[in-house]
């Protein structure tokens, strides 16, 4: 009943035309008035190296330099505004990728397992930041191993403002991380200081996790090598045809007489020749000796194979408006606080309505009664209260907006899945046999319990690990799944998880061969909502009553998917919005041509 | 009131009611033959396939009896616990019913949106306007079953200025359509005075919840909630486990028999909101601050207490007054959280959370072990998740390959977040020795976060504010109870 169109808490001081504002662009935005502007144009990012252009899934960003085996980029943390779908605009720290524009959060980037990182840190922000690389281990800093700086409370080496630090790390374990800044975190992090990064196996970017106990991987088919003489030195071996299939770094492979550990690097899936440790061959092997490479991977190894055209990543934050207008006007110092709190950017306590009322009572409500447990919480907790919910930093419906969403300029990544059915590889035209990835990250202050409709998801990964365990079974010797699957996705704070999706079309609704056995009210006597394909089908498309506005394109079904404390699922109380995304199901193709509703 | 081209339903209840033992089979040719030839969709293609492959086997062998059950969406009036000191004007509210059959004077103190089972009242199901309940009836099918779930939306008698829809969102039913899932931007929903009906057929055991889905944050706080399950069909084929014949299991697993079982669904209630909606105040629901938190729609002291007399798990109806009932305040709260059971049983606890803080609850004294989460097994040789192992990728095992693993706990604590469910089996002592003056020796069963609450009619003295997620379970001596007519009794 609560529908409020009022969008809160404005404040001349975050209107874009406020006077007085120097310093930073003021972003172009146009508040989302219908979804339909969920086909808006592409604005692609500037990066350096390369940074997806999809519209929807993960926007992977990468700069990999083959010859020192490293990617090298650049996070800049400065400040911007993100828009909020009820047409606020919110002050925010975050990372832009390279010298590119603000964009919240920071670029995700993906790598490969065995692959050299280099960030650096140009800090662009009034105060000392850091950046803190949650689950990655051996990260250096300015090439020595990074250390917390208590004094300025930093988990990391920190850049004074205006400066810079180098991380660097080798992404050891594939996986899903979460970097965040690492300084003063409650309100750094708060702040919207945060991205992920991805790791993705060697040679196998369609796995979420390859054990490398258990499974060093094999090129298809057999490779040719140049010839080897006698005593030569070799430190890389040519390869015809190229290879199918990256080859692990420390990979032992045989040619001749010869055994040759691939190098740190490994090798690259369509490379023409496979690096090696230099090593003095022990033995002539003419061209057309084949390359031989260890077994085959256990296949009792349970799989995290994944659609590869089907991976998401849902970044989970909120947002204390007022935190973030008092930390603006901190920053540009038309606040009224001393100079020494501005300068460590302390939470200033804003009480909220309630909390003010209760503060000033003249004496402390009395032990035991509500109001007391909400004084307490008043006085312990500076009056913090969340009021926005985002995934990937957009709230609903902005989250089902394509990637790079013209209206959102700075919140480029949409959170929108879509997936065809599940169908086996045998299904023809439309076999879908591997499922969607989508990634979890919680980068803000409490856990999040994520409920995706339409189906279980299986967590198969948790922090960056598998959830295997590998001396199970009866012997203590067979790997075990411990993969678990869930309709609550409970994420903590600073925590990833990796879980597999599909929706298999299992109770076979179908308007001839199963038709629902229920009435279907008629238009005058329901209430009908603009996603509906208008039927109970998968792909059967029926129009909506007049005047009321229909997004559904070929019969395809939208299941939400959302935080269950589900005033987190609001933008400031407004209900169905806040940190909830769609899940799109299409109709598998044989379907399509049925009814004729292409997707 | 059918009205679009998809009517072809009628055609099928008609063949229904011209044969009535019609199998589930037949049922559906007929239903594919009618919807063949009068709504002209692909007759022939139709045809064959019925007459090569029938039904998915799936369906066919898993479909079980149709249970047909009829909700009615109002408001309503609930209490809670007595002696509760009161923090004006939000508690309690001023402007509430009085308790029918009370004390002189008694009124309720909370505003809430109840559900009513009304099957089999369907031609009068505005009696029940404003005498919904908290929690919802407890609804609970067979594996395969065919659950049809009629929604009324009666409106509301406390805010007749109101217009808002309803729908039944089964919470993890799994590879749900959109049509039957509840969300009213994709799908429909029933305005005041409409009708809905939804047709599942779960085949994946379990324990779930249901709620209203439109205007979720409102309506699921203000009670459009309760718990459903799911038995598995392995309670069809009893067989001996642990030395004794077992006919009663969570989940498709032997070693999860039990003797008893109990249904616990946890809901939470900031009082401020509920005042504001009985009273036409709007509600920033990013305050959320909960006052109340329940068990089966009471607070403790009030869980112990025993069910409503004429309420039945399948059967959540009660008339006015009740007959025979003590205690009227909680009339349309009719649901207890006591747990009881004999030395040496098992007692199957199904939790689900549609509160909307996690909450960590403690069972000192009882170890117990979580059999379920979310409605998923988590015993060993649980199913998998990709659905036809073999067909497609790499869903499969190899042959000698472990598959998946337990992932059971032992444990004295659990914790569950908002959305969520857990199914513990409890195993009570072999022997006990009753507490002092009474026949049974008592548990406490409450959340660790929130379950130091007021006794009744305590001072709050204590400074630890209201609670209510408390309960206990009582075991009495071997052979003392007779065995469980159906569950929470």
């Amino acid at each position: 009943m609560t529908k409020r169109n009022i969008a809160t808490n404005t404040d001349p001081q975050t209107s874009p035309t406020a006077p007085g504002r120097t310093g930073w662009r003021r972003l172009w935005w146009v508040p989302m008035a219908t979804v339909s502007s969920a086909f808006a144009l592409m604005v692609p990012l500037h990066t350096t190296g390369t940074t997806g252009t999809n519209t929807e899934g993960v926007v992977c960003t990468s700069n990999y330099n083959r010859a020192t085996n490293t990617h090298n980029f650049v996070l800049t943390a400065k400040e911007g505004y993100i828009s909020t779908p009820d047409s606020n605009a919110i002050y925010m720290w975050s990372y832009a990728n390279n010298n590119g524009a603000f964009q919240y959060p920071g670029p995700i980037f993906c790598v490969n397992e065995g692959e050299k990182v280099s960030i650096t840190l140009q800090n662009q922000l009034p105060v000392i930041s850091s950046i803190d690389f949650v689950g990655l281990t051996g990260v250096l800093a300015d090439n020595a191993p990074d250390q917390p700086d208590f004094p300025t409370d930093s988990v990391s080496k920190p850049a004074p403002p205006g400066g810079t630090v180098t991380y660097s790390f080798t992404a050891d374990h594939a996986g899903t991380y979460l970097y965040r800044s690492g300084t003063n975190p409650k309100i750094q992090v708060a702040m919207g200081l945060a991205g992920g990064i991805i790791v993705r196996p060697a040679g196998h970017p369609d796995y979420a996790y390859w054990d490398p106990k258990l499974a060093l991987t094999v090129p298809s088919g057999g490779a040719t090598v140049n010839p080897i003489a006698l005593n030569a030195t070799v430190t890389s071996i040519g390869v015809t045809p190229v290879l199918a299939a990256a080859i692990a770094p420390n990979t032992k492979i045989t040619v001749g007489g010869n055994t040759f550990t691939v190098t740190s690097a490994g090798a690259a899936q369509g490379a023409g020749s496979i690096p090696v440790v230099s090593k003095t061959a022990t033995a002539a092997a003419p061209a057309g000796t084949p390359v031989t490479l260890p077994p085959a991977p256990n296949p009792a190894y349970p799989s995290t194979q994944f659609n590869p055209a089907k991976e998401y990543v849902h970044i989970l934050t909120e947002i204390d408006p007022d935190q973030h207008q008092k930390i603006e006007k901190a920053a540009h110092g038309n606040d009224p606080v001393t100079p020494a709190t501005r300068a460590d950017y302390a939470w200033h306590p804003v009480p909220t309505e309630e909390c003010a009322a209760l503060l000033a009572l003249p004496a402390a409500p009395a032990a035991g009664s509500p109001q007391f447990a909400d004084y307490q919480n008043c006085q312990q907790d500076a009056g913090y209260r969340a009021r926005y919910w985002m995934i990937n930093g957009r709230s609903f419906p902005d989250t089902i907006a394509p990637n790079f969403a013209a209206h959102v300029p700075s919140q480029p990544y949409s959170a929108l899945v879509h997936v065809q059915p599940w169908a086996p590889a045998t299904a023809g035209k439309d076999a879908n046999p591997l499922p969607a990835l989508i990634r979890y990250l919680n980068a803000g202050p409490v856990s999040y319990p994520f409920h995706p409709h339409s189906n279980h998801e299986a967590v198969v990964g948790v922090d960056a690990r598998q959830q295997v365990d590998p001396n199970g079974g009866p012997n203590g010797s067979t790997p075990t799944d411990l993969s678990q699957d869930r309709f609550g996705i409970v994420v903590a704070p600073g925590q990833t998880v990796d879980a597999f999706f599909v929706w298999t079309d299992a109770q076979q609704w179908d308007p001839s061969t199963h038709p629902v056995d229920t009435v279907i009210p008629s238009q005058y006597d329901r209430t009908e909502g603009p996603f509906w394909n208008g039927s109970p089908y998968l792909g059967v498309l029926a129009p909506l009553a007049t005047g009321t506005t229909q997004y559904n394109q070929c019969g395809e079904f939208y299941h939400v998917a959302h935080s269950h404390a589900l005033f987190q699922a609001t933008n400031y109380g407004i209900s169905g919005s806040g940190m909830l995304t769609m899940v799109r199901v299409d109709p598998p193709a044989s379907i399509q041509a049925k009814y004729g509703h292409g997707c | 009131m059918t009205g679009n081209k998809f009517n072809l339903t009628n055609i099928t209840k008609e063949a229904a009611m011209i044969q009535p033992n019609l199998s589930r089979r037949n049922f559906l040719k007929v239903a594919g033959l009618g919807a063949a030839s009068l709504a002209g969709i692909g007759g022939v293609a139709a045809l064959k396939q019925i007459g090569i492959s029938g039904k998915p086997a799936r369906l066919v062998a898993n479909s079980g009896p149709v249970r047909r059950i009829t909700l009615a969406f109002t408001d309503g009036w609930v209490s809670m616990p007595a002696g509760t000191a009161p923090f004006p004007p939000f508690f309690p509210d001023a402007g509430a019913a009085s308790v029918p059959g009370g004390a002189p004077g008694e009124k309720f103190t909370t505003w809430v949106m109840g559900i009513r089972d009304i099957t089999g009242f369907e031609d009068r199901p505005y009696d029940f306007k404003g005498m919904g309940q908290i929690s919802a009836p407890l609804i609970y099918s067979d594996e395969g079953d065919q659950v049809h779930i009629t929604l009324i939306n009666l409106g509301m008698k406390a805010r007749p200025d109101l217009f808002d829809s309803h729908t039944v969102h089964w919470h993890g039913f799994p590879n749900q359509i959109a049509y039957f899932d509840g969300v009213p931007d994709a799908s429909l929903s029933a305005p005041p005075n409409g009708k809905l009906e939804y047709e599942y057929i779960p085949l994946d055991p379990g324990t779930y919840m249901y709620h209203c889905h439109v205007e979720d944050v409102e309506h699921v706080h203000m009670g459009l909630t309760g718990l459903l399950f799911v038995r598995p069909a392995l309670n069809k084929t009893p067989q001996v486990v642990d030395g004794a014949l077992r006919g009663k299991f969570a989940y498709n697993d032997p070693s999860t028999w039990y003797d008893r079982e109990h249904a616990i669904f946890l809901s939470d209630i900031w009082q401020h909101a509920h005042w504001n909606d009985a009273h036409t105040q709007d509600t920033d629901w990013t305050d959320f601050n909960a006052d109340f938190r329940l068990f089966n729609g009471r607070a403790y002291p009030d869980t112990v207490e025993p069910n409503n007399p004429q309420w039945h798990p399948s059967d959540g109806r009660n008339t006015f007054p009740a007959p025979g009932y003590t205690n009227g305040r909680l009339m349309f709260q009719p649901m207890t959280s006591l747990i009881q059971g004999n030395a040496g049983e098992r007692v199957l606890i199904r939790l689900a959370n549609l509160a909307y803080e996690e909450h960590s609850l403690m069972l000192p004294g009882l170890p117990f072990k979580v059999v379920g989460r979310d409605a998923k097994q988590q015993t060993a040789g649980r199913p998998q998740y990709l659905p036809a192992p073999g067909l497609g990728g790499r869903a499969t095992y190899p042959s000698g390959a472990q598959g998946r693993g337990d992932i059971s706990t032992m444990t004295t604590r659990v914790d569950i977040g908002p959305g969520e469910s857990r199914d513990l089996i409890v195993t009570l002592p072999s022997s006990v020795t009753p507490d002092p003056g009474k026949p049974y020796k008592s548990f406490a069963f409450y959340d660790r976060n929130y379950g130091f609450n007021l006794a009744k009619g305590a001072t709050p003295a204590n400074g630890l504010g209201y609670g209510g997620m408390r309960t206990e379970i009582r075991v009495y001596p071997a052979g003392t109870l007779p065995p469980q007519p159906e569950p929470n009794a």
